[in-house]
């Protein structure tokens, strides 16, 4: 359970809204923000109560969306683009290049938590594919030697504090 | 009303309201344009995409590509449904939805009348293209009457649509996303809503369907159906119940716009099974010997002659039936007129019969407008007083529930907590036999808190509707809820008000001119007065007003379907045929005069109750009054312009009742008891006679017990689970139940039929 004070902030910014509903996505945001990452089934059924929906409700917009996590993920997700474009783009490339790097399979996470692989249909940026987004970060025409860059830089960063 | 515009549907021109909803235009007037996603009760969501047409708005405007269901008529607009490249869009939109789809038809239980089956015939789609395995689910319990089988799942969203949307259930939800999406519970489970059964009706395919129906396989088109008229309540809903051989296999709701629409109850449809029962009688019975039923009536009609011979016509009397048809009723009557006698008591105790006497001749008064269920659907302010409207008139909560979902306020007076509670602007929790104190209060104005919120409310609303109970015998709270709906009731604003009854057919014979109170006769019984009863339908020997007289009368002739504790002591037992297989006519809440027919099922019972009645006035001689048998004469309520009632002449099915009467004076509500006062619980599943047989609604129904406040049961050192001994002050003693949700002063006494669960009988097809 979140404590008091966020439980009232995030209560009191569905009242924002006609229909409490629409801070549904919010809520369930800042909570798996605030549970590490993911959403476990005691998440859902707390947004639920607090948003004012049912838990069937809040389950279905949580497993809706590809940036809710119902499983734990590690601390950077790696979101591949697999559509048309990107597909016609060598998309496949980037993916077993991935696979390769990290160590896993695409829908893993790596050993040490560092690094979780998932597929995604379309970022919306087909002018530029191949695409994919590592975190909140787009990455724009990625090749193998980019992307490469693009880890060695993450992976030298210290690990983020914890919540 | 609308205005009239024209538009081309395929090179031909219609007439049609601006505005209406093309897809709906097309299917009305018999075009089959294949459709998912939009169902008349929801609306249209534009989803399945496979409603499309070429639409133009005008003959000399290029037209496009649009769905049908989601385009509003407008004037001149072109609609080619046969358009070459929308007849190949809609083919490839069955073939995306086929994708997963199992070819499982032959096996699956929804073959021959699966909307799926029907659409994919339709575009002439054919030949799976696809190379790719199929995405396949894990199905859920969902309880005793629902099966899911997800795998066949199209994603049309129906489902969630109805069961969160329209019934407003909680516990049915859509998960996932793309290809990948689930429909059903969080987890494992018993499908929450009332109304659960709906669902059957309207996925288009067999992801849900009825698992009663799927026990014993049975094609559609080989049920034998006649339409009929639901008997687990007094709503009165139009119904489909398919035989296969002897035995009723499913209920499905029959449309009828003017009452149930599409849907029915989980009671109304599962409820039918009683029909089946080993304890459904095939034989006369007469002294303990089995015979055939022209020789029990021959012995039945002899016996009770002599006996009026023997000791006057006074020494006979009937017990009419409020589940059997005015039909039946009326030949009861004949019969006890063919023997000279006139008495009769349809009801279970005086205070039930003053209640719904009073409510009835008010309903048919037409005073006041009474709502039909479409009706109750369009208030703007709801005020429920003195029941609990899940349990004693499912279906009307269904209607309340779309009146909310359009925010009217609604408004429950009542001793205990019902589902519908929940969404309720104001609830109020009172003592039995306070209620009528309220609504006055309502009725005069002022006051405070609710009832200021309830008055203000009914002030300002366009179309207020009032809804009450009569299974609680307060006839007082009857009256107090007429003079209330009265003093809103003016010219340009109507006030609808609506009384429900305990049975099918309550409404019918509370409209009966002769009809006594059920204490007079069972004392008459007692005292030895009267030497013979003629129980129509109707397990008397369960209701304790007559209990005693039953045991003590000398002859007994019990008219039923079933075995029960009337028949089983009864002097002579004359078999009929159960409701579904049964034939007349029954009164609504809204006192509504709907027809039913009979199916000519094969089995060792074959008449109808009113045959029955009518063999034996034939023997006794009495073809004159058979002859002379107008319904209007036993159920005329126009007693005093000596008018026929129309409505009740077989043929005449779905006609409103209306009497030139005035209601009869309300009487004073009596003064508040000071004590606790016992109070009836009706549960939606359990409570009502004949469905409570069923085995899927007694395995649905609570145990049997008591309830109490938490107030009240610490105050007796009475707590949750204990069996709370009570029989000193209320004959009553069971497992106690403590609920908040009872108001305090109340002793609640769960009503629970003792159900004859029986195996279901194998039954190769």
């Amino acid at each position: 359970m979140v404590p008091e004070h966020i439980r009232k902030e995030l209560s009191d910014h569905c009242a924002h809204y006609d229909s409490r509903r629409v801070g549904l996505i919010w809520v369930l945001q800042q909570l798996q923000e605030y549970y590490g990452g993911w959403l476990n089934d005691d998440a859902v059924r707390e947004a639920a109560d607090i948003v004012g929906v049912t838990e069937a409700d809040a389950e279905g917009v949580a497993t809706f969306y590809n940036w809710f996590f119902r499983e734990p993920v590690g601390e950077n997700v790696i979101v591949v683009c697999d559509s048309i474009s990107c597909h016609l783009c060598g998309c496949d490339k980037i993916t077993a290049h991935l696979e390769k790097r990290l160590g896993i399979k695409m829908g893993e996470t790596t050993a040490d938590k560092k690094y979780t692989l998932l597929p995604v249909v379309c970022l919306g940026n087909c002018d530029k594919s191949p695409c994919l987004m590592i975190g909140d970060e787009l990455y724009d025409n990625v090749t193998p030697e980019s992307l490469d860059k693009t880890l060695d830089e993450i992976s030298s960063k210290p690990k983020a504090a914890a919540k | 009303m609308a205005e009239k515009i024209k538009v081309t549907i395929d090179g031909t021109e219609h007439e049609v309201e601006a505005g209406e909803n093309i897809l709906q235009v097309c299917l009305d007037k018999g075009m089959l344009i294949p459709h998912f996603c939009y169902h008349e009760a929801m609306g249209p969501l534009g989803a399945c995409r496979l409603c499309a047409a070429n639409i133009a708005p005008a003959a000399d405007k290029p037209g496009r590509l649009e769905m049908t269901c989601m385009t509003r008529a407008s004037a001149g607009m072109v609609i080619n449904v046969n358009d070459e490249y929308a007849t190949k869009f809609r083919k490839s939109v069955i073939e995306d939805l086929m994708l997963n789809h199992p070819h499982d038809c032959p096996v699956c239980d929804e073959g021959g009348e699966c909307m799926l089956q029907d659409m994919t015939v339709i575009t002439e789609h054919q030949h799976r293209r696809t190379r790719f395995p199929k995405r396949t689910w894990k199905n859920q319990y969902l309880g005793p009457l629902v099966h899911h089988e997800m795998n066949r799942c199209i994603t049309c969203y129906r489902c969630v649509r109805y069961y969160g949307d329209y019934a407003l259930g909680s516990d049915l939800g859509a998960y996932g996303s793309r290809n990948r999406v689930y429909f059903g519970r969080l987890n494992d489970g018993v499908l929450e809503s009332e109304f659960s059964g709906n669902l059957i009706d309207v996925c288009p395919t067999g992801v849900f369907t009825n698992k009663r129906f799927r026990e014993v396989y049975t094609r559609p088109w080989d049920l034998q159906t006649a339409r009929s008229v639901c008997v687990s309540c007094s709503v009165g809903c139009n119904v489909l119940p398919g035989f296969r051989h002897t035995d009723l296999r499913r209920i499905k709701p029959a449309e009828n716009d003017a009452v149930n629409k599409y849907f029915m109850c989980d009671r109304g449809r599962y409820g039918g099974e009683f029909v089946n029962l080993p304890s459904r009688l095939s034989d006369a019975r007469v002294s303990g010997t089995s015979m055939m039923t022209e020789d029990g009536i021959d012995a039945v009609a002899a016996q009770l002659k002599d006996i009026a011979t023997k000791h006057g016509a006074g020494a006979i009397a009937g017990l009419g039936s409020q589940r059997a048809s005015l039909e039946a009723n009326a030949a009861l009557t004949a019969v006890l007129k063919a023997l000279g006698s006139d008495r009769v008591a349809c009801f279970g105790s005086q205070a039930d019969r003053e209640a719904a006497r009073l409510a009835a001749s008010i309903t048919a008064s037409r005073e006041l407008p009474t709502p039909s269920l479409p009706g109750l659907e369009k208030a703007d302010f709801v005020l429920s007083v003195g029941g609990d409207l899940t349990a004693e008139a499912p279906m009307l909560d269904l209607a309340i529930r779309q009146a909310v979902r359009q925010k009217a306020p609604l408004f429950i007076v009542s001793p205990r907590a019902g589902s519908l509670d929940k969404f309720a602007t104001a609830s109020l929790r009172t003592a039995p036999g306070t209620e009528a104190g309220i609504v006055k209060e309502i009725a005069a104005g002022g006051g405070k808190d609710f009832v200021a919120q309830v008055a203000t409310a009914l002030k300002s609303a366009k179309s207020p509707v009032i809804l009450c109970s009569t299974l609680h015998g307060d006839a007082a709270l009857v009256g107090a809820v007429y003079q209330l709906a009265k003093s809103a009731n003016t010219a340009d604003r109507p006030c609808g008000l609506a009384y429900y009854y305990k049975s099918a057919n309550t409404a019918g014979v509370a409209l009966a001119r002769k009809d006594e109170s059920p204490e007079a006769i069972a004392a008459d019984a007692k005292s030895g007065k009267i030497k013979a009863l003629v129980v129509l339908e109707r397990n008397a020997a369960a209701e304790p007003a007559l209990a005693e007289a039953i045991a003590q009368c000398e002859y007994v002739v019990a008219i039923d379907c079933y075995e029960n504790a009337t028949t089983n002591d009864a002097s002579a037992v004359l078999p009929c045929v159960a409701h579904y297989q049964s034939f007349g006519t029954i009164l609504n809440f809204e006192g509504r005069a709907q027809h039913f027919s009979g199916l000519n099922i094969p089995g060792s019972a074959t008449m109808a109750s009113s045959e029955v009645l009518l063999n034996i006035a034939e023997r006794l001689g009495a073809s004159e009054i058979i002859q002379g048998l107008d319904f209007h004469d036993v159920y005329d309520i126009t007693t005093e312009s000596g008018k026929a009632v129309d409505g009740i002449r077989t043929g005449d099915s779905g006609a409103l009742v209306k009497s030139d009467s005035k209601p009869t004076a309300p009487p004073s509500a009596k003064p508040a008891s000071t004590g606790m006062v016992a109070w009836h619980i009706h549960h939606t599943f359990g409570s009502e006679e004949l469905s409570a047989m069923s085995p899927p609604i007694a395995e649905l129904a609570p145990a049997a017990g008591l309830e109490l406040n938490p107030e009240d049961a610490k105050s007796r050192n009475l707590s949750d689970g204990q069996n709370a001994d009570l029989t000193k002050e209320f004959g009553v003693s069971g497992l106690l139940t403590v609920n908040a949700g009872l108001a305090k002063g109340t002793l609640g006494i769960r009503v629970i039929q003792t159900a004859v669960s029986a195996p279901r009988k194998e039954v190769t097809a």
